[in-house]
């Protein structure tokens, strides 16, 4: 196998950030069944996962959950767009503001999520 | 007498499957000057330097495709781009990406025609030919202008991610071809070629990477035309 040395444009970073996101939602979702099934073992028992999901690290997995959600779903509005012919002239600055976009609303969300919610 | 830019420093890709299974890369120092093209520089290396150094070429005037290659991450057409254009005084020269190479910087372009023929790039007229030319209006001409241009070089194809991951993907360059004829007023196979592109290794397999945009010498877009048959598609076979 080859390796290619090819350079790297907004076209090769949303392509690969759009899987890396989508992977990552699957293996949350997957997570997320597995939570909400504690829901019938009682109330103890669910209570008990809320605490541990309460920690830092969850807090900060949770903030990396919501920048996932936030590009995958914005980024998906682009690629629609560029699959409908819409915007291919400016495919390289729609790039840039969907990564602002998710920049802005991931990092306030984040702060939120990390220090503030209860 | 040309400006001199100074000594430029070429890494090149070399590989021999008759002395070992390895790649290397080669580097080759020169003086270069204004004007001169990558090709002007390998032809120079081949001459001056090492005789060994196989590379493919012929016109010189960006028509035939020959010389297609990747110079500093990005395909193009090694008579087409001059030295002076590039950024830095190193310049990496390898294989086109994504067709397996037979020596140095000479690749196999059998999976390219391949996707090119799955296409059937050719004009069918079912209703036979009228005795002098067939009439096409200024209008239909320019719907296709983009794409009669291409010369087949290969390019595209082999800046593109999904057929790197999958060579049975019909890729942007033949998918130009499909799009050459589709929406050609005269040709009378639009239904057959649209079913062959909507196929699962044809325009879905496009993931709006747009490397094929960048990668074109002659500056036409692939993804545009990918776009449209896509649209066409969704429109016409569902």
């Amino acid at each position: 196998m080859r390796r290619y040395h090819y350079r790297w444009g907004e076209g090769m970073w949303s392509h690969v950030l759009h899987r890396v996101s989508g992977l990552a939602l699957l293996v949350y979702l997957t997570m997320h069944i597995w939570v909400i099934h504690h829901v019938q073992k009682g109330e103890e028992s669910y209570d008990a996962l809320m605490r541990s999901l309460s920690t830092a690290p969850f807090r900060v997995g949770e903030s990396l959950l919501l920048a996932a959600i936030l590009f995958h779903s914005i980024n998906g509005i682009r690629i629609a767009a560029l699959d409908a012919g819409i915007g291919m002239r400016n495919h390289r600055a729609t790039f840039w503001i969907v990564f602002a976009v998710c920049a802005v609303l991931g990092i306030t969300g984040g702060i939120y999520l990390v220090f503030l919610a209860e | 007498m040309t400006e001199s830019l100074g000594k430029y420093t070429f890494r090149i890709f070399r590989y021999d499957p008759e002395r070992s299974a390895r790649p290397r890369r080669d580097t080759f120092e020169m003086e270069v000057s204004r004007g001169m093209t990558v090709l002007d520089c390998l032809q120079a290396i081949k001459a001056e330097q090492d005789g060994t150094l196989t590379f493919r070429r012929s016109c010189r005037s960006a028509i035939c495709g020959s010389c297609a290659m990747n110079i500093n991450g990005k395909n193009d057409l090694a008579c087409h781009l001059q030295v002076a254009l590039l950024r830095g005084r190193r310049i990496a020269v390898e294989p086109l990406p994504g067709y397996p190479v037979i020596r140095d910087l000479v690749v196999c372009m059998d999976e390219f025609y391949d996707s090119l023929m799955r296409v059937l790039p050719w004009f069918v007229r079912k209703t036979g030919f009228p005795d002098r030319e067939l009439p096409q209006s200024p209008a239909d001409r320019d719907r296709i202008d983009n794409a009669v241009n291409c010369i087949l070089c290969g390019s595209c194809t082999s800046s593109c991610p999904s057929f790197w991951y999958n060579n049975r993907s019909i890729g942007p360059g033949a998918l130009l071809k499909a799009f050459r004829f589709i929406f050609d007023s005269r040709d009378e196979a639009r239904g057959e070629r649209l079913a062959l592109v909507d196929g699962r290794d044809g325009v879905w397999r496009c993931r709006t990477v747009y490397n094929c945009e960048e990668a074109c010498p002659k500056g036409l877009r692939p993804n545009e035309a990918i776009a449209a048959l896509k649209i066409a598609a969704l429109k016409e076979t569902v």
